[in-house]
């Protein structure tokens, strides 16, 4: 099999929810002499950005997403210990993404979404899970100030949208808000939000997520 | 002019009879914290205490203005009456469901046999009666519920977006147990007093899910609910998140008398898709009933009733800190508003 099969094959397995193909796939182009982020970015990544495309264009759902977004972790527990080796332990990547849904929020979807996409696109993954209180995220924004650094959080509920703005206001108090770039998401946010609270950007789904991320580290 | 009581004008309204004009209701929670300041009945407590329920409750008609009163303000009563492990809320944030209680069939027969007296379903039901005791002959009262896709999601965790798509017979069976529930539940609030139903089946979103699995998944659940309803002459309110634009036709499937769309969705579009359902919304709970001024609502409120809205309220739950003075906004240009 060509490079080129190879990676239509990882971009396939990530369309058509193949879990174990994926895996199966990532090895195989491992074997064959692939470098992880080759196969990440010539073979997944193409792979996520058509399904983020087709749920956009309503042709697939959150059931599929969620199937595609297994097969990309399967493909990325294989690929993640040879990422370090290839990149060196001082290599910072793209960036490093803290991920997280605010307090009281328990609605992961978008937020698993999210930081799989940011991983497929090479960013090093700080995965705080759901209802993260802010005093925790000034922790881990403290623990990785001086790096590529990007804060991404989540909210689905209007409720709990109302902690992204102490978030950013706490991390301004605490002398951090310089260290670090500020996404947030969510179905209740918008534009008009992000400005009023001072945040950098948010973006229309995951799979833009990623793109507007890429943008920011820039 | 005929002169209807709130609860014969939200009926009519309902039920596509004429009325003299539009009855000022919130199908979604209403609870403030000024409202709480006011009547002295403050979440979490009013959660979890029938009387101070009743109270927050009334307050959405005493000091708000609401043409209606409703129980409960939060999602997760149902969750919790099965067992799943419940972050409590605060005075300004709903609780959550964190924890879930069904992986296999077998785990669904182990929930079975249930007593609706017990828990938190018991608590609001008590609401219901003290409301309807006291405001049952005058206002609606409406009694609300999580859906059974939302529940189930609820009891089975995020996994179960992938059990609809893997495992059809588990996905049905927890729909038919969530369904009986929800038709158990809702008949018992009729018997407190309940007049009005509200179903709230947020991520049964056809934004999220698609007709596909709406199809199959939601609609001939929710038409069991109300068609337990329409026996006994219950009208229906149906409220789900996200842009459901396209499903809108599939959603009134069910039979449901009207949709609560939130503001993703345009209020024009949403009225020419579906047949007879009334269209219940759709102000920006964010970034317009609590972010913006009296005359903003105003304005906006103005262009959802020329889109021909059915009834004007929030597209969402309230959001807790919203000025009653915004409530009160759109409530005065839902009154004067004639179809």
């Amino acid at each position: 099999m060509s490079n080129q099969e190879m990676l239509d094959t990882l971009r396939d397995t990530i369309v058509t929810q193949n879990i174990n193909g994926c895996a199966e796939a990532t090895q195989t182009a491992l074997d064959a002499g692939l470098t992880a982020v080759e196969i990440i970015n010539d073979g997944l990544s193409p792979g996520m950005k058509i399904v983020g495309d087709k749920f956009e264009a309503a042709e697939i759902y959150l059931p599929q997403i969620m199937m595609s977004a297994k097969a990309m972790n399967a493909a990325m527990e294989l690929l993640l210990p040879v990422l370090e080796e290839e990149k060196g332990a001082e290599d910072e990547g793209v960036g490093t993404a803290i991920t997280y849904v605010q307090e009281g929020d328990i609605h992961d979807i978008g937020h698993r979404l999210v930081t799989t996409m940011l991983e497929a696109n090479g960013f090093k993954i700080v995965d705080m899970g759901v209802d993260v209180q802010n005093e925790k995220v000034m922790e881990e924004v403290e623990k990785n100030k001086g790096k590529k650094l990007l804060l991404v959080g989540s909210a689905l509920m209007t409720t709990s949208m109302l902690g992204q703005k102490d978030t950013v206001a706490m991390l301004a108090e605490e002398g951090l808000r310089d260290s670090v770039k500020i996404m947030f998401g969510g179905a209740p946010v918008s534009d008009a939000w992000i400005a009023e609270i001072g945040a950098d950007a948010t973006a229309e789904n995951a799979a833009d997520a990623a793109r507007v991320a890429l943008n920011l580290m820039q | 002019m005929t002169e209807y009581t709130p609860k014969e004008r939200l009926s009519r309204a309902l039920t596509g009879q004429s009325v003299d004009r539009m009855p000022a209701v919130c199908v979604t929670q209403t609870g403030t914290v000024e409202q709480m300041e006011a009547c002295g009945a403050f979440w979490p407590e009013a959660n979890n205490d029938a009387e101070k329920m009743a109270t927050l409750a009334e307050a959405g008609h005493t000091v708000v203005g609401f043409e209606a009163v409703r129980v409960p303000f939060d999602i997760t009563a149902e969750a919790e009456f099965f067992g799943c492990e419940i972050k409590d809320g605060t005075m300004e944030q709903q609780p959550s469901v964190v924890g879930h209680v069904v992986k296999t069939v077998e785990d669904i027969e182990k929930l079975k046999g249930y007593d609706l007296s017990q828990s938190r379903i018991g608590v609001v039901c008590d609401a219901i009666k003290i409301l309807a005791d006291k405001y049952g002959d005058e206002l609606p009262i409406m009694g609300s519920m999580i859906g059974p896709f939302s529940l189930a999601q609820h009891i089975n965790g995020d996994e179960w977006f992938m059990a609809i798509f893997t495992d059809e017979a588990f996905g049905l069976a927890l729909m038919e147990f969530t369904t009986d529930f929800c038709v158990g539940y809702a008949q018992k609030m009729v018997e407190n007093g309940a007049d009005t139903m509200v179903i709230i089946d947020p991520t049964a979103s056809y934004q999220l899910i698609g007709a596909e699995f709406y199809e199959k998944f939601v609609v001939p659940f929710h038409k069991k609910i109300i068609d337990a309803m329409h026996e006994v002459n219950v009208p229906v309110v149906l409220h789900i998140c996200g842009d459901t634009t396209q499903g809108l036709a599939l959603m009134e499937s069910c039979g449901v008398d009207a949709i609560s769309v939130d503001q993703n969705v345009d209020a024009a579009a949403a009225v020419a898709n579906v047949e007879k359902a009334v269209i219940v919304g759709n102000l920006d709970p964010v970034n317009m009933l609590w972010n913006q001024t009296p005359e903003t609502i105003k304005e906006q409120s103005q262009q959802v009733l020329d889109a021909g809205i059915g009834l004007l309220g929030p597209g969402c739950g309230t959001v807790s800190k919203t000025p009653t003075v915004n409530l009160q906004a759109m409530i005065e240009m839902a009154k004067s508003h004639r179809y």
